[in-house]
């Protein structure tokens, strides 16, 4: 059973007298990854700020499991019922704090519960592990275990995202936005993430819209293939993003389209 | 009715600091803490070509006072504030801070704490039966058609077109060619001139001590939060309606009932609308 | 009065103040309470009236000026802390002077009088000594042992994130709101038992040493050194107190009293000035 978490209604975006998108619709539902393509400047990221809340859409309705936040910025979407969550294009993390502490932040169980507050899980002090079972288990398959206590500044870039990445899945979010999450890390890391957004999506009933440049990285494993492009979003057979050669034929004649 | 005229005097002169707050501050982006000073040491600088140097016309004084106090605003902006632009905002604070120190400092020590009289006239001129300072009438009828005057600029002059770009966003004005420095420059002759006219305003109804810029600027901030920071739309009505209203609070109560309810208001109106009145709408994400 | 005791106190008291400012606020928030030094003010105005006019036992008194102190704190921070920085700021010192200015128009520019010091299970505290082992001294390991267990907990680290990068705590679903208005109301908790104890060491309250001039000092000073250690927040409080003891001794001016004031609140200006041109090229304290 298949439940909409996302429904988008004729959404508008609109800068002076310019659309950057206008009327688009979108159902997304637990288990869909959507892959977004699109030209450089055709609004990937501004769909994705308008639906999370951090900008304001000019009209249109967005529903969030079935419901609507009563405020409609970042902060009241993401507590909302199953919650969203977002990367950036640049990660946005915390430079003065380290690797586990952005897991344990990140963590749904400690953001949930009041109690935590005042657990005393130490900070500076301990050098061994300090971070929940889970967050060690994808730590240890990208082989980071030994940088958890690094300070985030010190990590090279595709660490950086890489552990943006992960805290994103560690927020319990059911609808995750992930913007070119697969910039700079490498082959092996790209395939290891994509297992894990495999295992979060099928085994929490979540739903993933990821931003990306590359069809490659997409390939088997994104369920939904759309482009955004002159102020439309379109939604193409997923085949043909799996078939090389539909794809590139596709692809030139929806430049032509525009 | 007189209470309504002297509040729309207060109100005046308050905007008008406030004013000088809101265009540095739509420029910049910080609260110059200094700029309260600025009126004390505009009515200073009158104080020192009219008598001490004995300049004989009155308007002439003031004309210079205006003049020397917008290129002290700009000197200070030079040594105090560029240099800091592009680091941190709290240094900025800081450093307006720092310069409000050393002015008030600075005139206790050349001037002492004890009143100075800046005129010994005081000009009233009657009509329909009602008395009415001169410097009051000025004051009211300068402010509107400054106003519109800057208002008109910023609409249609060049420099006015490079005061909104800065404001809207200074990095890309800079990339674009515009002299971001000098623009600057001007905005603190413009904001410091205007503050010194309300500080000689002010010195002509009481006496001149170093502390007297302070109080506006506490009323001015009042100001500038109710109408939105940087708004200079807002601040001139707003600084007009405060005026109005401090004013009866004074006369019904006294100066610190004004002054607790002025913070209580404030406070109550961010609590409960979370933003200046004429607020340009910033997103909170 | 004992003028090595009243050194030594004024320090323990500062420390505790800067300890508020410095470690908590501007140590684990983005809020800039430069009027800070309203809530030390407002310690001592509390103790001063409850135990001079109502004669409240000033244990008691102490209790209620930080019970107010936080309640103060927390809707002005409720009021302002939504929104951008700056607004904060303007509240705050609106605030500083209001209270400085209640104090004088309550009490007159000389403040209270008479302020009898409470007594330590039955030891009077009269003496100086006295006071600053069994009633100062307590509260000041208190507040080294609270900070320095705050650093433990879970709760320290969401402090962190929400000062780093509002974004990101909002994609944890921490309400940066909540936390900068809980570590506010933590450093006036602070600030305000340091006025009111301070009332209780002078025995009356000091209305000058709530002026805007002394809170922007002890702000630039809780900036400077007060944000990473307690050794720093020490430090601090001796620069603070030992500072204007040392110019006076220095600058000792012809005339009035008000003149060597002025002298000192002018280099004060000047140093503060240098001070901040400089270290705004220290990348810590951009932001």
């Amino acid at each position: 059973m298949t439940d909409i978490l996302l429904k988008i209604d004729r959404l508008c975006l609109q800068f002076d007298s310019k659309f950057l998108f206008k009327d688009i619709s979108f159902d997304g539902m637990a288990g869909d990854i959507v892959g977004l393509f699109g030209p450089n400047g055709s609004g990937k990221t501004s769909f994705l700020n308008v639906i999370s809340g951090i900008q304001e859409s000019t009209s249109g309705s967005i529903l969030y499991y079935s419901g609507s936040p009563k405020f409609k910025t970042y902060f009241d979407i993401s507590t909302f019922k199953g919650g969203i969550v977002r990367t950036f294009q640049i990660p946005e993390l915390a430079n003065s704090l380290s690797v586990a502490d952005h897991l344990l932040l990140a963590d749904s169980y400690f953001s949930m519960n009041i109690c935590s507050l005042i657990n005393p899980v130490n900070y500076h002090t301990q050098r061994n592990i300090s971070c929940t079972p889970k967050a060690l288990k994808y730590i240890r398959r990208f082989g980071l275990e030994s940088k958890l206590q690094n300070i985030l500044s010190t990590l090279s870039y595709g660490e950086r995202r890489l552990v943006a990445n992960i805290c994103a899945l560690l927020t319990g979010s059911r609808i995750l936005l992930l913007d070119e999450p697969f910039a700079n890390l490498s082959i092996q890391a790209c395939d290891i993430f994509k297992e894990i957004v495999l295992e979060e999506i099928n085994s929490f009933n979540k739903m993933a819209i990821i931003t990306e440049h590359n069809p490659d990285n997409m390939i088997s494993f994104a369920t939904r293939y759309m482009h955004i492009q002159n102020q439309k979003l379109i939604e193409l057979p997923i085949e043909t993003l799996n078939e090389s050669k539909m794809r590139n034929m596709l692809y030139t004649m929806s430049i032509e389209y525009g | 009715m007189d209470n309504l005229i002297h509040g729309l005097t207060i109100g005046s002169i308050i905007a008008f600091v406030a004013f000088g707050y809101a265009l540095i501050y739509s420029i910049l982006r910080f609260i110059n803490f200094a700029h309260g000073e600025i009126i004390m040491v505009g009515a200073y600088i009158c104080y020192f070509l009219y008598h001490t140097l004995g300049i004989s016309s009155f308007f002439l004084s003031c004309f210079f006072a205006m003049l020397i106090t917008g290129m002290v605003g700009v000197g200070l902006e030079k040594i105090a504030f560029k240099p800091l632009r592009n680091r941190s905002r709290l240094s900025m604070l800081l450093s307006s801070l720092a310069v409000s120190l050393i002015l008030q400092s600075l005139a206790s020590l050349i001037f002492g704490t004890s009143p100075r009289i800046l005129t010994d006239f005081d000009p009233t001129i009657t009509v329909l039966s009602k008395t009415f300072y001169v410097r009051e009438i000025v004051v009211m009828i300068v402010l509107p058609f400054l106003a519109i005057a800057f208002f008109l600029s910023l609409k249609y002059t060049q420099i006015g077109l490079a005061i909104r770009a800065i404001a809207s966003n200074q990095a890309r004005a800079a990339h674009i060619g515009i002299p971001i420095n000098t623009i600057i420059s001007i905005s603190f002759f413009i904001a410091s001139s205007l503050a010194c006219l309300a500080g000689i305003a002010l010195g002509m109804e009481g006496g001149l001590t170093p502390s007297m810029g302070f109080k506006y600027s506490i009323w001015a901030f009042a100001v500038s939060v109710i109408a939105g920071l940087g708004s200079m739309k807002g601040v001139l009505i707003g600084g007009l309606l405060y005026g109005i209203l401090l004013n009866y609070a004074i006369a019904y109560g006294s100066g610190l009932f004004a002054d607790a309810l002025s913070l209580v208001a404030v406070a109550l109106i961010l609590l409960i609308r979370g933003k200046g009145f004429f607020q340009i709408k910033l997103r909170e994400f | 009065m004992d003028y090595l005791a009243s050194v030594s106190a004024h320090i323990l008291l500062y420390f505790i103040f800067i300890a508020g400012l410095g470690k908590y606020i501007l140590g684990k928030s983005s809020v800039w309470s430069i009027g800070h030094i309203a809530f030390w003010g407002l310690g001592g105005l509390v103790v001063g009236s409850l135990t001079v006019d109502f004669g409240v036992n000033a244990w008691i008194a102490l209790l209620a000026s930080v019970l107010f102190g936080i309640i103060i704190s927390f809707l002005i921070g409720l009021a302002s802390l939504r929104l951008d920085g700056d607004y904060f700021v303007i509240l705050s010192v609106s605030l500083s002077e209001l209270i400085r200015v209640i104090a004088i128009e309550y009490r007159g520019p000389g403040g209270f009088n008479g302020i009898i010091r409470p007594t330590f299970f039955g030891v009077s505290l009269e003496n100086d000594w006295l006071f600053i082992v069994l009633a100062l001294c307590p509260f000041v390991i208190a507040t080294i042992i609270i900070t320095l267990r705050l650093e433990q907990l879970h709760l320290n680290r969401i402090f962190l994130l929400v000062k780093e990068n509002e974004i990101l705590a909002k994609s944890f679903r921490y309400n940066p709101v909540y936390y900068k208005i809980l570590i506010f109301c933590i450093g006036s908790f602070f600030a305000t038992l340091s006025g009111g104890l301070y009332s209780l060491f002078i025995r009356g309250t000091d209305p000058s040493t709530t002026t805007l001039y002394q809170g922007v000092l002890l702000f630039a000073i809780s900036l400077l050194s007060g944000i990473n250690t307690l050794k720093g927040v020490l430090l601090g409080a001796l620069l603070f107190v030992a500072a204007p003891r040392m110019l006076e001794y220095i600058i000792t001016a012809p005339g009035s009293a008000t003149y060597s004031y002025n002298i000192i609140q002018l280099v004060y200006g000047i140093l503060l000035l240098i001070v901040v041109l400089l270290t705004s090229r220290v990348p810590v304290y951009q932001k």
